[in-house]
């Protein structure tokens, strides 16, 4: 429930209505008074003329205008309205020509004004008094959507965590099957390879929760995934990578290219005794990339285990629709018994 | 102004100890109405009043022979329009009421309303002709000046009998004083009197609601006239 302004609580609130009375009442007093000093009776005569306005201007606000005031029943406020300020008219009138007499029979006033000006008084107090009403619900208005855009940027941001929490473990339990496979041949390649896994744990546990990383960072982790990813599947695989362009102080939300080298080789596991081809490309430019990997498609190469399953692809596309919103293009189809995967990102 | 003030003062003092002098008038073209019952004359006390349809006056005619007279040194005659046609018409309907007193004549202009139930009168001088002042300081009316109209509120008895009631302009000059009042209004300091400036449409709401109030027209300022002869 949205909180309440500090103008729209109470006392506020009443100090702002009789601010308007007061204001109005010492306008009025000073127009219409018949000397060059207001006397008492112009003091009487306006407290009256105000007690007269007040019902018919509350009895707007509070009942005609949250009732009637909409777009498809603004004839019928409109008709409300005619009908108020002629029968006010009528009290006002009837009030200073006749039954001021018998109600203040020890003062002399009339009533100075002729039915349509008295009217007009009453349409320009019900007007101004809706335009004040409606300003403060036009800010209460922004406040709310200043709070919604608010929540909406929190729920975001609390989406965008989450997407980037979600790290298949399976990766990094293959990995260390195969540097205990290392280890027991005591492979010369696994002090690299534990420094390659440590790198990569370290990124994806702490520098991936950055909201932006070097896409120098981001392709380095992308080359030490390649390494790792050999070490089970170096004799079946086929794997080429072409870089064109420069990375120089370009900034890419993290785990994003990374996502699609995983599904990659997640999906590529040759079916026969051919080996599976993933090609991969990465043309940089000043403030933006296109980004190209396609793979032969196999088997699966894990069976995903409950939630892990699908979220890879889903993940990234809406990390590019929240990060990225009218920036990117991604292009994902399958063809030949290719699965390809296109990214063109404006950085 | 001075003068005219004075000179509405006057018909008022002498028939009533005091009354509400305006600027505006009462009656206008559209209110005007006729009451012939009020042709005659009149005794208050020792003082006669002749009541006559303005246009028969001989003070009107006076009037209107001394502007004929210029129109026919324009060789044109000119049919009535705007203002003067409006003039025409009013002073149709309004009567000329006339007195005497230390040989001075008193002319003055009549004309009567209606506001509810009531019938006005409203007065205001055209010439006091006084014959001692044979340098011609006597009082002319002309168009120079703002008139002064005196207001009173006619109640005809029987055909013999009318009593008029005028305002009782110490009242009302008192509770405008006190503020109890609200009506337009200006003081002059110099003569302690004071004027109504109030416009017609004012003055005749003014008159619809107080009317009958015996405060403003209390029995001590009104004045009864029987017919004579």
């Amino acid at each position: 429930m949205m909180q309440k302004q500090w103008f729209q609580r109470p006392l506020p609130r009443l100090a702002q209505h009789l601010a308007f009375w007061v204001l109005s009442y010492f306008v009025f007093l000073h127009l219409f008074k018949t000397g060059e000093q207001p006397a008492r009776i112009d003091y009487l005569f306006t407290a009256l003329f105000h007690i007269t306005l007040l019902p018919a201007v509350y009895f707007n606000l509070w009942l005609l205008l949250p009732r009637f005031a909409t777009a498809r029943r603004w004839p019928v406020y409109a008709l409300a309205v005619i009908i108020l300020i002629t029968l006010f008219t009528w009290i006002n009138e009837n009030f200073f020509q006749d039954w001021s007499k018998y109600i203040l029979p020890d003062y002399f006033f009339i009533s100075y004004f002729t039915w349509w000006e008295i009217s007009l008084f009453y349409l320009v107090y019900l007007s101004v008094t809706c335009l004040l009403k409606l300003s403060k619900s036009w800010f209460a208005i922004s406040e709310l959507q200043r709070q919604l855009l608010a929540t909406e940027k929190e729920k975001v941001q609390i989406e965008l965590k989450a997407l980037k929490a979600q790290i298949n473990p399976h990766f990094f339990f293959n990995t260390l099957n195969g540097i205990y496979s290392m280890s027991l041949a005591r492979d010369e390649r696994l002090p690299a390879t534990v420094l390659q896994l440590s790198q990569l744990m370290r990124y994806f546990l702490y520098e991936s929760t950055s909201d932006l990383v070097p896409l120098e960072k981001e392709w380095q982790i992308f080359q030490d995934y390649i390494a790792l990813q050999k070490i089970r599947s170096a004799s079946n695989l086929n794997l080429h990578q072409e870089l064109e362009g420069e990375i120089r102080n370009q900034q890419i939300a993290p785990m994003l290219l990374v996502t699609f080298l995983e599904n990659a080789f997640k999906h590529g596991a040759p079916v026969s005794k051919e080996k599976s081809v993933i090609r991969i490309r990465l043309r940089v430019h000043q403030n933006d990339f296109d980004f190209r990997i396609e793979n032969t498609v196999g088997q699966v190469d894990d069976i995903e285990q409950g939630i892990w399953k699908g979220m890879g692809l889903e993940n990234v596309r809406r990390r590019l629709s929240l990060l990225y919103p009218g920036r990117h293009t991604l292009d994902i189809h399958e063809s030949n018994n290719q699965f390809v995967v296109n990214l063109h990102l404006q950085l | 102004m001075k003068i005219f003030i004075l000179a509405a003062l006057s018909l008022g003092m002498l028939l009533s100890s005091s009354c509400l002098t305006s600027v505006h008038p009462l009656v206008t073209i559209q209110n005007i109405i006729e009451e012939n019952s009020l042709i005659g004359t009149w005794q208050q006390g020792e003082d006669t009043y002749v009541v006559e349809k303005l246009t028969k006056s001989g003070i009107y005619r006076e009037m209107e022979n001394s502007v004929t007279n210029k129109d026919k040194e324009n060789k044109e005659k000119k049919p009535l329009t705007g203002k003067e046609k409006e003039d025409s018409i009013f002073h149709s309907h309004a009567y000329c009421v006339s007195f005497s007193r230390n040989d001075v004549n008193y002319y003055m202009s009549g004309s009567l309303t209606r506001i509810d139930d009531q019938l006005y009168m409203e007065l205001f001088p055209i010439v006091i002709d006084d014959k001692e002042q044979n340098d011609g300081s006597g009082f002319d009316y002309t168009f120079n000046y703002l008139p002064g109209i005196t207001i009173a509120k006619v109640d005809l008895r029987n055909k013999n009998t009318i009593q008029l009631q005028f305002p009782d302009g110490d009242y009302i000059k008192k509770q405008i004083d006190d503020g109890n009042m609200r009506i337009k209004h200006e003081k002059d300091n110099w003569f302690d009197t004071f004027l109504i400036t109030a416009s017609t449409r004012d003055l005749r709401s003014f008159f619809q609601k107080y009317g009958h109030d015996e405060r403003l027209f209390s029995k001590e300022n009104s004045v009864t006239l029987t017919r004579k002869g």
